[in-house]
């Protein structure tokens, strides 16, 4: 028996302590703390070390040691990579005993400044079959080896070891749980009462920061037709970044947009299809890319980037289903807020047109009626005395009867609620030719059929929006407008010869946006193809029923 | 901002195109061009007399120091021509 390992009595006892110490210690390090401390009494090892492997599997997540003081440690330097011996023990989870390390043909060597090793003893931290690490022992007193008995003994003790750090880990799973449904509630209930998307957004991507332990989370959303912007942030440099834009087509979100589909990328800067400009902003390394998606309906992207515990972590499945999680909220709350604008802009719409027609009638019946009432009592006074004044006076109605019919057109066309769109588009393009000298060609291949009121009234409005704009930018010789049908669709055509434009220019001076929104609440939509010095063609579609 | 118009100088032959406001002086943007100085204007008013009105619309007369004068009818809706007026005004009392 030797001279300083421990007696059966004492190992008995310090075996007991070291299971006390794993039922009620709460702090994981302080029990591997003690359990190291044991081994090295029980075998009379000089050197001990217990080593914990992260979740990802690829990296150390604790290293605790026996018998090497601070000063050595500094001068060893880095952690174990987990080569040569050390290496074959997480490979090949059985212990290991040898009589001299230097010997084994699966040696690397040591670091400078570490103290020389011999004997070695090696057992896997195993639970159920899962590593979770090892522990392992060197130079055994008097130069002995260690025997078949301290290889019980440690394994003992690193099977306390695995239930303590399963254990641990659990609780740490659970907090996580815990955290992330209260977040998640707190969002729910957000959904509930905010209305303001950009503020619920924030909320997201406040929370998935903090339970993902990323340094940046970002919702972009699509703005135009060929763009991206970023609609909140949370992170370094997040106010910065909030109204930033990026194109559609030259961005991993973008691309994640079109695929629908979530993607995680352990180096941004090695992916063509980050946009680099904005990465480099961002000082990204690594990223997970998520769509919002509502009701099958794409409508933005959720961008996180980095860990923040640790350089070079990568995120993990885990990370990337709770982004997922977070992203289907956001999407919630982006789709709620479209819905409800959408329905504001309809009741507007609706209420506009309703006081145009309601306008239009009262000038054309009311104060039209009561202007040829005058005419027609000035009659009988074109031979009196004061003929000239009546002239005057009858040149004077004249022009406001004109005036006030024109203006009733202009607000809200008779033709249009009595005949529809095909007569009323005929006169629009026959006066304004007239008005502005313009050559203005329609034609309509839709037939006799009426479309319902709200499309007729969308259409109407998006040609004359056209004319207007013809003359307002385009100084063109002559417009022509086509109605006509394009599958399950009605689609209006207007083409100009003029200077055109061009269309990516993401300034809205001449109200495309205004009609592309009320083509929207139709589910219909509106292109423009122009070149400048090419004229413009603009083509607004909406579902024929 | 722009507004559709319809201009004459002189009484002759009415152009179409767009009207802007521009640091110092009014700007007819079509085929061709026309550009006026705020400083050059002499007396703005509407005039709704049916031989004086473009594309049988109410116009804002501008006439100029130099005696030529310039009619504008808007295509920009009820009350566009008001709006027009009240813009060439405050222009040229802040030129």
């Amino acid at each position: 028996m030797d001279s300083t390992a421990a007696t059966g009595e004492s190992r008995l006892r310090a075996l007991f302590e070291a299971g006390v110490a794993v039922t009620s210690e709460l702090s994981l390090d302080a029990v591997l703390q003690r359990l190291v401390e044991v081994a090295a009494e029980l075998t009379g090892a000089q050197y001990v070390a217990l080593g914990v492997i992260d979740e990802t599997g690829s990296q150390l997540e604790r290293f605790l040691t026996h018998g090497i003081d601070e000063e050595t440690h500094a001068a060893i330097g880095a952690l174990p990579r987990g080569r040569g011996v050390l290496g074959a023990l997480i490979h090949d989870a059985k212990p290991l005993r040898l009589h001299d390390l230097s010997q084994d043909p699966r040696s690397v060597g040591f670091p400078p400044a570490h103290p020389p090793m011999r004997t070695f003893l090696g057992v896997p931290i195993l639970l159920r079959g899962v590593a979770y690490g090892n522990l392992y022992l060197t130079e055994k007193e008097l130069g002995e080896d260690f025997t078949g008995e301290d290889q019980e003994l440690v394994s003992l003790l690193a099977s306390q070891a695995a239930v303590a750090i399963e254990n641990a880990r659990l609780y740490e799973a659970s907090t996580r749980w815990s955290r992330q449904l209260q977040s998640l509630n707190e969002i729910g209930n957000a959904l509930a009462t905010e209305t303001d998307v950009e503020r619920l957004l924030g909320l997201v991507v406040r929370h998935l920061r903090e339970l993902l332990g990323a340094r940046f989370v970002a919702v972009a959303l699509p703005t135009g037709e060929n763009e991206l912007r970023f609609a909140a942030a949370a992170g370094e440099g997040a106010d910065d970044l909030i109204g930033v834009t990026m194109p559609r087509a030259e961005s991993k979100s973008g691309r994640v947009l079109d695929r629908r589909r979530s993607e995680r990328v352990d180096s941004v800067i090695d992916d063509p299809e980050v946009h680099q400009d904005v990465a480099r902003r961002l000082a990204a390394r690594t990223g997970l890319y998520v769509p919002l998606v509502a009701h099958d309906r794409v409508i933005g992207v959720l961008e996180v980037h980095d860990k923040e515990s640790s350089g070079g972590a990568r995120f993990t499945d885990d990370d990337l289903r709770l982004a997922e999680t977070f992203a289907s909220r956001a999407a919630v709350a982006v789709d709620l807020s479209q819905r409800v604008a959408r329905d504001a802009l309809r009741r507007v719409v609706a209420a506009q047109e309703l006081e145009r027609r309601r306008l239009a009638r009262e000038l054309h019946d009311e104060t039209g009626q009561a202007l040829t009432s005058i005419l027609l009592g000035l009659k009988p006074l074109e031979d009196s005395p004061a003929h000239e004044a009546v002239a005057e006076l009858h040149e004077l109605v004249v022009t406001a009867l004109q005036d006030v019919r024109r203006l009733a057109v202009e607000l809200r066309p008779k033709v249009l609620d009595d005949f529809g769109l095909v007569p009323a588009l005929e006169r629009l393009a026959e006066s304004f030719g007239e008005q502005t000298g313009l050559k203005v060609d329609f034609h309509s291949a839709i037939g006799e059929e009426r479309l319902p009121s709200e499309v007729e009234t969308a259409l109407f409005r998006v040609v004359q929006e056209s004319l207007t704009n013809v003359v307002k930018h385009s100084h063109a010789n002559s417009v022509s407008i086509v109605l006509t049908r394009r599958g399950d669709a009605v689609a209006v055509v207007v083409e100009d010869d003029g200077s055109g434009f061009d269309p990516t220019d993401s300034r809205d001076g001449i109200g495309l946006l205004g009609m592309r929104e009320r083509l929207a609440l139709l589910d219909g939509k509106l292109d423009v193809e122009s070149t400048a010095g090419g004229g413009t063609t603009l083509v607004a579609e909406v579902p024929w029923r | 901002m722009a507004y559709a118009v319809v201009w004459s100088e002189n009484g002759g032959h009415p152009r179409a195109g767009s009207l802007e406001f521009a640091k110092g002086f009014l700007r007819l943007a079509g085929r061709p061009e026309h550009e006026l100085s705020y400083d050059d204007v002499a007396d703005v008013r509407i005039d709704r007399r049916p031989k004086l009105r473009l594309a049988g619309r109410p116009t804002l007369v501008i006439e100029s120091r130099g005696g030529d004068n310039l009619r504008i009818a808007s295509f920009d809706g009820a009350g566009s021509l008001h709006e027009l007026a009240e813009r060439l005004e405050a222009a040229r009392h802040s030129s």
